[in-house]
């Protein structure tokens, strides 16, 4: 009875509603597609794939895709790499973003404000590309300009692009130097919502500028941090392949220290359709899936840690 | 003590001084290594590709020469670039924004029952997600849009972020409005077009800025699913990037001459110019656009 009842709630709602669901159809097919879809393909990982088989015919072959990832060398250096780049830059990036705000905020006032923070604004614009190939024109080991102006005072050049161990220093400095100015307008627009008079009161018991920020500011402030924080660590496995892509191309020199879990599957799966053979679905779907099941734990994990210390800045 | 006090103070000022002066010195060098590598690029793009070779990148070359833009615009494998990224920003923009607006729209409106489940099947992908290989076999093998124009727009249509983003700013538009366009008869769509949206420009136009910077800038979709046997679909990032390709493997592979350094440069210097033009334009919008839509939360 009331699940009849229910049924026609349902139904009644739809069609005295209907053009509002007709409205967000296209979104809601499109999410459909392209992010509920592919779900079921995450059996793959647990498949021997093959052409005629598909993702539901293929053989079964339980965990040894995942075993041959973890036996191989791939498996600890993709892994460490990410960690080591996304750590890095989190730790570095939230450092000087915070501290270049405070500063432009603290410091500057109307025009020279305004002039720092669009000039720091544009690499917001430039794609991973122009990123790589700027770093290029001063790194290149024979044209770029360090070595040319080493070599000019009768030093020896330095190879760059022939050691691996320079490129996860070069790699966190450029990520921060792109999203600098992004992160600055975000802590700024947190900064500016603070309320005007808590300094002034600040100011009346005598506290100073560097008293102010260290007491106001950066305390008001934590919420934010600890939010952006949470979401970069969950994106902590999680590399950005086009920027990495950018500066490695098909260097494999480079790939030692900045091959990452994405450059790696890319390898794998378009290497593999480029030679017209059928790309390696199954080990790559593994190692993705792998990648995922990190990524949640990290998620569920830094925010258990936040709860148990501030409950109103958990995500969740 | 009176005597004491009067060079403390200046001391003080001085190193106040001497601080700001320092800390402006650093803004000031950052922002230099932001644009300086734009100007070194359009400087070697003019100079000839023999000082290049000779004396490396330099912001004073020996010899200057636009051979290197002779050569780029000698055939229109650019030109198809750009057209490619132009349909794909225009058309990926108008249809994304449209779309999104609407189903902002609908979600905010407190009649739509199902609102809050329509909410979580959009928010849920970004917790659970399939993974980059599924979505991948998806897109290549199930729906089979590898080497189309439509898989360099489809599959970043839609955004649960800029959904998000502007159900909250229609919520914030006062209900009466809506209520005094249903007394007189009109339906949902037409509120949406007439009264809602003209309303709801400015978080609009910040939605169509971002959109369409990530489409012009996008190479990502191109990279996995464009092969070599259909480089009239490269967008121009992709064309760039596989430009740097054949130089830096010698070329010759392909059979078309391997650009030189110089030519790169022109092509990333055209490829880039457009973005420079509207920078000054667009900017101021794009940091309103961060300061309302603000961080999540």
């Amino acid at each position: 009875m009331t699940a009849k009842k229910r049924w026609n709630v349902k139904k009644w709602e739809l069609i005295k509603n209907w053009p509002y669901y007709v409205m967000i159809l296209p979104v809601i097919v499109l999410f459909f597609v392209f992010a509920y879809l592919p779900i079921p393909g995450v059996i793959l990982a647990f498949k021997s794939y093959t052409i005629d088989g598909g993702i539901f015919g293929s053989p079964w072959v339980g965990l040894a895709n995942f075993k041959m990832f973890f036996l191989g060398t791939a498996f600890l250096r993709t892994t460490r790499n990410v960690v080591l780049i996304n750590t890095a830059n989190i730790f570095f990036g939230m450092t000087c973003s915070i501290a270049c705000a405070l500063l432009i905020n603290q410091l500057f006032s109307g025009k020279m404000q305004k002039i720092y923070q669009n000039i720091l604004f544009l690499p917001t614009f430039f794609s991973a590309l122009l990123v790589a190939k700027f770093f290029n024109l001063m790194l290149s080991n024979d044209k770029g300009l360090i070595n040319v102006f080493l070599q000019s005072i009768g030093l020896d050049p330095v190879m760059w692009y022939n050691n691996s161990i320079y490129w996860i220093p070069i790699v966190v400095i450029a990520g921060i130097w792109k999203g600098l100015g992004y992160n600055i307008i975000v802590y700024l627009a947190s900064i500016s919502g603070i309320d005007e008079e808590i300094y002034e009161a600040a100011k009346l018991d005598g506290a100073g500028r560097v008293k102010q920020v260290f007491h106001i500011t950066l305390p008001l402030l934590r919420p934010t941090i600890i939010m952006l924080l949470l979401l970069s660590i969950g994106r902590i496995f999680y590399g950005d392949f086009l920027f990495i892509y950018a500066f490695v191309g098909d260097n494999y020199v480079l790939q030692e220290t900045l091959d990452i879990i994405e450059t790696y599957l890319f390898r794998g799966v378009i290497g593999g359709s480029n030679l017209s053979s059928t790309p390696d679905y199954g080990m790559s779907a593994a190692i993705g899936l792998y990648q995922t099941l990190l990524g949640f734990l990290v998620i569920f994990g830094s925010n258990l840690i936040v709860r148990k210390i501030d409950k109103d800045s958990a995500l969740f | 003590m009176a005597e004491n006090k009067i060079p403390k103070s200046e001391l003080m000022d001085r190193k106040v001084r001497i601080g700001q002066a320092l800390i402006h010195l650093l803004f000031i060098l950052l922002c230099a290594s932001i644009v300086l590598p734009l100007v070194l690029t359009v400087i070697v793009s003019f100079s000839s590709e023999m000082s290049v070779m000779q004396y490396g990148y330099s912001f004073f070359p020996k010899e200057w020469s636009t051979e290197a833009y002779r050569f780029v615009l000698s055939d229109n494998s650019i030109f198809l670039a750009y057209w490619v990224t132009i349909r794909v920003t225009v058309i990926g923009t108008v249809c994304s924004v449209f779309i999104c607006s609407l189903c902002g729209f609908v979600l905010s409106r407190q009649k739509v029952k199902y609102r809050n489940v329509v909410a979580m099947f959009l928010y849920l992908p970004t917790i659970i997600s399939a993974g980059l290989i599924p979505w991948y076999y998806t897109i290549k093998e199930v729906l089979n849009l590898s080497n189309t124009l439509a898989v360099l727009i489809l599959p970043s249509l839609v955004s649960s972020y800029n959904i998000f983003l502007i159900r909250n700013y229609y919520k914030g538009i006062p209900d009466s409005l809506v209520e005094a366009a249903e007394i007189e008869g009109a339906g949902p769509f037409r509120i949406f077009w007439k009264v809602m949206f003209p309303l709801a420009l400015p978080i609009t136009a910040t939605i169509v800025l971002f959109v369409s910077l990530g489409y012009w800038n996008d190479w990502y979709l191109a990279t996995w699913f464009i092969d070599f046997n259909h480089q009239n679909l490269y967008p121009l990032q992709y064309y760039l990037f596989k430009l740097w390709d054949k130089m830096t493997s010698q070329g010759g592979l392909s059979g078309s001459p391997a650009p030189t350094e110089t030519a790169y440069l022109a092509t990333m210097f055209i490829t880039m110019g457009p973005i420079i033009l509207v920078y000054p334009f667009v900017q101021k919008y794009f940091i309103k656009g961060i300061m309302v839509g603000g961080v999540k939360g």
